[in-house]
């Protein structure tokens, strides 16, 4: 997809702000960790969104996101899948977990994406950590990769979030780069928190020398 | 029509702060652990202890009328986060909780507001359940302080969770700046780093929070509008159920006062984060200085203002066919200065286009058209003269700007064939450039 065909696709990109969120604690993981942790890496397009319960009781937030682009894993471009968030606002019961990410319809991302199979769904690996929203640099439109995590308890329009300084910026193509290469390398055989050996090795090439 | 456009779209960003808190009733909170209540890696029996131990580390603030009962016996193994029972569990066995989590507080709270403040709003927490992931290579502290192999320390993830399940944020998030020594090393910091000994015992800015939200404590708010153009006069007050003796304040802006109500002028737009060093005469904890602060409390905003260096608002460039993209130029640096956006199409050029006669059907469902999107791509329905506007507003005002644009049908052509995006050479005929870029539709905004 061209680059500015894939402006007119962007709703908006996110930041970082003073939004402290609740409820979970997580490891501090580098690119190259939340590259090995996923089963897709995607850029995609969020579809439609909606709360949901679930029969143990949890409440989740749950978007549909239309695939444009797969840079790790085994999904088609144009394919859909259902990713969820922990916390929503489901009746009259609200729950608001921390660190969970947001989606808004119309909002491209690339999303690090962990399968639920027993569910049928996806989480995104990190909670928010795993979600970069992409947003036009200012000047001249050049996709930006951008974290943000507001709380359940604030309204989330990703059209309006602000651009990092421009010493912070990372482009999508930057990201692209270093995701691909580790897909191309593979796991290095180091543990990473949250996720055992084993999928480990099921869900990624192992560098060379991994026993 | 831009401006009537502009006041019916609802706010997108608003500041509402909406936490959660159990009722004064409901502590002691009694607490058990599912029936896999040990983590496999540690020793046989820390695993309760450390949950035990993990409560009571928060009873180091004296100040918050909190307390906890172990409920000795194990519940269920059946997950339901939604019976009201507070329940631990060392163990995710369906892999719910995401790689990289190291553990997950699953509060729920319903509509009843337990506590409220002009900004915060807190509902009345009904149940919280905590799960570890399994997947963590967890340690006990005295594991990790004698030899430690990349573990997690399981006694700050819990004390940590258990923070939130008391209705705690973080004290920083990602991405906020965190330069606070002291959010930076609380225990409800967002992340926990393997080795990483220091989150277990919780730091000043636990205590504050916790005693926020359940000690006899003092809050301020503004009494004026907090969110505006700036400059932006604000009027603080404190609000306490127990004397205040003195206040010392910091604006965000590097300015300073020791008056107990003060008002301040924010000169320039930003985000501020206002705090407050209260030293209160308490009955139970006797004279103490309490420190509350509002992240990001005060928003002042100038109108939307082009980035440092562009040439304008907006700048379009041809596609395919009748299609063009925009490049949105717009300034939005201070997160919540630019809130609304509206573009607009009228067919032709020149004084008097912008009329409601000649806006542009662009789906031909037959009502004229106004699009949301940051920066849109625009199918024009024929060649032509056409006048593109970008309303675009916050706190600070309204700005429209305008572009003419002749549209010729390029079949064919897309955005690699050579268009640019500003100033006459654009293939696709900008007629005037960017022939006004100000309207002054200023709107008035209420905070609450």
């Amino acid at each position: 997809m061209p680059l500015l065909a894939r402006l007119a696709l962007v709703a908006a990109l996110s930041v970082a702000i003073v939004a402290p969120a609740h409820a979970t604690t997580v490891a501090p993981l580098t690119l190259d960790q939340m590259t090995d942790a996923s089963d897709l890496v995607v850029r995609g397009t969020v579809d439609s969104t909606w709360v949901d319960e679930d029969e143990k009781g949890f409440i989740w937030t749950r978007a549909l996101v239309r695939i444009d682009e797969t840079m790790k894993g085994a999904a088609d471009v144009g394919d859909y899948v259902t990713v969820e968030s922990a916390g929503g606002t489901f009746g009259d019961r609200f729950a608001d977990v921390s660190g969970a990410a947001r989606y808004s319809v119309g909002e491209e991302a690339v999303l690090f994406l962990s399968d639920k199979p027993a569910k049928s769904v996806y989480g995104t690996v990190g909670m928010s950590l795993g979600k970069y929203t992409i947003r036009p640099a200012p000047l001249d439109g050049t996709p930006l990769v951008v974290r943000f995590a507001p709380s359940y308890s604030k309204p989330y329009d990703a059209r309006f979030i602000p651009v990092p300084p421009a010493d912070k910026r990372v482009t999508l193509d930057t990201m692209e780069r270093i995701v691909r290469a580790r897909v191309d390398l593979g796991w290095d055989g180091q543990p990473i928190p949250g996720i055992s050996a084993e999928r480990l090795r099921t869900i990624n090439r192992i560098q060379p020398g991994v026993r | 029509m831009s401006l009537l456009l502009l006041l019916a779209a609802p706010p997108a960003l608003a500041w509402e702060h909406i936490g959660k808190a159990w009722r004064e009733e409901d502590f002691p909170l009694h607490w058990a652990t599912g029936t896999s209540q040990e983590e496999d890696s540690l020793a046989e029996g820390y695993g309760r202890e450390v949950l035990v131990k993990s409560w009571d580390n928060w009873l180091v603030a004296e100040c918050a009328a909190i307390g906890n009962v172990y409920d000795d016996d194990t519940r269920a193994s059946e997950r339901n986060y939604a019976d009201g029972a507070i329940t631990m569990h060392y163990d995710d066995p369906s892999d719910e909780i995401e790689p990289g989590v190291l553990g997950v507080t699953w509060p729920l709270a319903n509509n009843v507001i337990v506590k409220e403040t002009s900004t915060l709003v807190y509902r009345q927490m009904i149940d919280a359940d905590i799960v570890f992931n399994d997947n963590v290579d967890f340690g006990s502290q005295d594991d990790i302080s004698t030899d430690c192999a990349g573990q997690t320390s399981i006694e700050a993830v819990a004390v940590h969770e258990i923070g939130h399940l008391h209705g705690l944020e973080h004290s920083c998030q990602d991405g906020d700046p965190c330069t606070e020594t002291d959010l930076a090393e609380a225990t409800m910091f967002w992340a926990i780093g393997s080795c990483d000994l220091s989150k277990a015992d919780i730091n000043v800015d636990d205590i504050t929070s916790i005693t926020t939200l359940y000690g006899s404590s003092a809050t301020f708010e503004a009494v004026t509008s907090r969110i505006g153009a700036n400059p932006l006069a604000v009027e603080f007050e404190i609000t306490s159920e127990v004397p205040v003796i003195s206040a010392s304040w910091k604006f965000g802006d590097g300015e300073t006062s020791t008056e107990l109500n003060p008002t301040h002028e924010y000169l320039t737009p930003g985000q501020f984060t206002v705090e407050a060093t209260m030293e209160l005469e308490d009955p139970v904890c006797g004279s103490s200085f309490y420190t509350y602060d509002q992240l990001g409390y005060v928003l002042a905003c100038e109108a939307p203002v082009p980035a440092e260096g562009a040439d304008g608002y907006f700048t379009m460039a041809h596609s395919d066919g009748l299609t063009y993209t925009t490049v949105n130029h717009t300034d939005v640096s201070v997160y919540g200065c630019v809130d609304t956006i509206a573009w607009e199409i009228y067919k032709g050029t020149g004084e008097g286009v912008i009329s409601a006669d000649n806006l542009v059907d662009l789906d031909g469902d037959g009502d004229s058209d106004s699009i949301g999107a940051w920066a849109p791509k625009i199918a024009f329905p024929a060649a032509g003269d056409y006048t593109v506007v970008m309303n675009i507003g916050g706190p600070g005002g309204v700005r429209a700007s305008f572009l003419s644009v002749t549209v010729e049908d390029r079949a064919g052509e897309n955005a690699s064939g050579g268009c640019s995006t500003t100033g006459s050479s654009a293939g696709f005929g900008l007629v005037g450039g960017l022939i006004a870029a100000v309207a002054g539709l200023r709107r008035r905004r209420s905070v609450e």
